[in-house]
């Protein structure tokens, strides 16, 4: 029987978090410069925090599928055997 | 008017109502004489489809209209949809999915659903579906006045004294919109999002390569607001200093202008998912894993929005005229009226109305769900059979479209934005009641409906405290935070305040010992997914015939 995947869910919401708090982290990137293709910094760093979320939610996708399967595989088909 | 854009418009137009009317019969189930149906589109909808469902409910007129719309007023905060629109998905793939796997083994409909049978709490789930519909009704409205704007720069809105003729239009396509709706339930705008989508991915990428090379490029653009908005601010030096205006930036510059971005942001996103509408869109989905693998797609939609969002700096570049006395929520349509050849102008035109029609439907469908299931079998007809409660549904989905068009035409058009915050003010104080109930049963059902009931009056009470240069009341949705200087999104502040009266009372009740409800939930519940027993890919699988 396969172990429960605690550690994987762990990397999960490691990765969420990673997603979620950069942007509400405002003064960070409430600046004009660097400017990008005439952007001020504070525009396309959003643009990037955009992507930069979308990696990670991405990536959490893939690990928390596995660590579902693995879970359920542990616990039976409907989790009453825990 | 000008008879190509109006000719382009109208076609595009009468395609998605054919299309509205088609999706009745649309992955078909045998009856659609029931909730499941009706209401949640057969719960079977893959994650190609509950992309654009999802993404219709999230990037509405709310989005095309009224974000750039402040921008081009000067004021940067608008912009907080983009981050508002990137922390939302980390936190639907954290929560949603448990939401998914309860409400599939329980056959529940709406949040409100949930709230009651995991707290035994019939009034509970009252307040919550109540707040609900409240909620959603100026969300519709917003809608409304997105298509209104569009109508009104095409020149289709009659000049004339009379208040129907001149809503007309409006009320001819809401009209249709109501009887699409009612026939084909939730898979009318899931159909029609697929059109919906097309036409604004098309129509921005354009706006936004090609509006600012007209122009002399982004540079270009950025260098003209810059000084636009310095002339203003040193023009208007003495009305900003004594409050009668407000500054122009072109980002948040200072401590106060941050903290107000980053919990709107923060405050919206909370609110964003405890939307009845955006819970019908992930109710839905077919797995849990439709969920997930959305929550990272979606994020496509930020970008463009992002994007949209400076067509406002464009417009102000491109000197955009917006009426007198001035309505910025026409620089959108008028930057395309004035910037596109008179085609490309009715295909932007069709795309913001559709973009409205879809969420417009979700929502109304969502709002008579919650009517349906948590006042009307609740409250007064417990025995009513599922075809009764579509009958219900369906006829609550028109109430609730007369109910935001009335909501258009009797309040304040000046800024539809505030009219969508103050929404949100509310169904932000639904969060611990669902979200809370999603991991723990610790909170005492009368101690959340007492610290929803504290929030729902503080935030009302300060919402209509707060002034702006040009209203008294329902200024704006900052306010500060008690005890300091510090303006914050005042539904964050109310659910501050929501929470500290919801855990101060469940320990109090836990005390003396107050009965708590029966929860009809076991822990398993909440991680059933598709092939679990009674998890089944459609709730009627054997009469499906598509």
């Amino acid at each position: 029987m396969p172990a429960r995947s605690t550690g994987l869910w762990v990397v999960v919401g490691a990765l969420l978090v990673l997603a979620a708090v950069p942007p509400l982290l405002v003064p960070l990137y409430a600046k004009e410069s660097p400017t990008l293709w005439g952007f001020p910094f504070f525009f396309w760093f959003q643009f990037v925090l955009v992507l930069w979320a979308a990696v990670m939610t991405s990536a959490a996708y893939v690990l928390a599928k596995e660590a579902f399967r693995r879970d359920r595989a542990a616990r039976g088909r409907n989790g009453e055997a825990k | 008017m000008n008879g190509v854009a109006f000719g382009v418009f109208l076609f595009l137009f009468l395609v998605v109502t054919v299309m509205g009317f088609a999706a009745a019969r649309w992955r078909r189930a045998k009856s659609m004489a029931n909730l499941d149906e009706w209401g949640l589109g057969g719960r079977g909808f893959g994650t190609f489809i509950a992309w654009f469902l999802i993404g219709g409910d999230i990037y509405t007129a709310y989005t095309f209209i009224a974000v750039p719309a402040t921008l081009f007023a000067g004021s940067v905060t608008g912009f907080f949809a983009v981050p508002y629109t990137i922390v939302i998905y980390p936190m639907i793939f954290a929560f949603l999915p448990r939401l998914w796997s309860v409400s599939h083994r329980h056959g529940f409909v709406t949040p409100a659903d949930f709230v009651e049978g995991r707290y035994g709490s019939k009034g509970l789930g009252l307040a919550i579906a109540a707040t609900g519909i409240v909620a959603t009704m100026p969300y519709i409205a917003l809608q409304l006045v997105g298509m209104q704007v569009v109508l009104q720069v095409m020149g289709l809105q009659p000049h004339s004294a009379n208040w129907f003729l001149k809503d007309l239009p409006l009320f001819v396509a809401f009209l249709i919109l109501a009887a699409y709706t009612y026939s084909s339930g939730l898979r009318a705008p899931a159909l029609i999002a697929f059109v919906k989508d097309s036409l604004i991915y098309i129509v921005i990428i354009v706006a936004v390569i090609y509006i600012p090379h007209q122009l002399g490029g982004w540079g270009h653009v950025f260098e003209t607001v810059k000084s636009n908005f310095n002339d203003f601010n040193t023009q208007n030096k003495g009305a900003i200093a004594s409050g009668a205006a407000s500054s122009k930036a072109v980002f948040p510059s200072t401590g106060l202008g941050q903290w107000a971005y980053g919990s709107l942001a923060l405050g919206s996103a909370l609110a964003l998912f405890m939307y009845p509408h955006s819970i019908t869109g992930v109710l839905a989905t077919r797995n849990r894993n439709v969920i997930r693998r959305n929550a990272s797609l979606l994020p496509a939609y930020s970008f463009l929005l992002g994007l949209l969002a400076l067509l406002g700096f464009v417009a102000v570049a491109a000197a955009v005229k917006v009426g007198n006395p001035p309505n910025a929520q026409l620089a959108i349509p008028q930057l395309m009226e004035d910037q596109f050849p008179s085609w490309f102008a009715g295909v932007a035109y069709a795309a913001i109305v559709i973009g409205a029609l879809v969420p417009a439907a979700i929502m109304s469908i969502a709002a008579a769900n919650l009517f349906t299931r948590n006042i009307y079998k609740a409250f007064l007809r417990p025995n009513a059979d599922p075809a009764e409660e579509a009958k219900v549904a369906k006829l609550v989905s028109l109430v609730v479209k007369v109910g935001a068009l009335v909501f258009v035409l009797a309040m304040s058009k000046t800024f539809a934005i505030n009219l969508q915050l103050l929404g949100g003010v509310w169904i932000l104080q639904t969060f611990p009641a669902i979200v809370a109930g999603l991991y723990t049963r610790w909170f005492h059902r009368w101690a959340l409906l007492l610290g929803w009931a504290a929030s729902m009056v503080y935030g009302t009470w300060v919402a209509y405290d707060t002034p702006s240069p040009t209203q008294k009341h329902f200024g704006g949705s900052v306010h500060n935070f008690p005890g300091t200087h510090t303006g914050i999104y005042i539904a964050v502040t109310a659910f501050i305040l929501n929470l500290l009266v919801s855990v101060v009372l469940t320990v109090l009740f836990r005390a003396v010992k107050v009965p708590d409800g029966t929860d009809c939930t076991k822990r398993a519940d909440y991680t059933a997914d598709l092939g679990d027993e009674d998890v089944e890919p459609e709730l009627t699988p054997q009469t499906a015939i598509h």
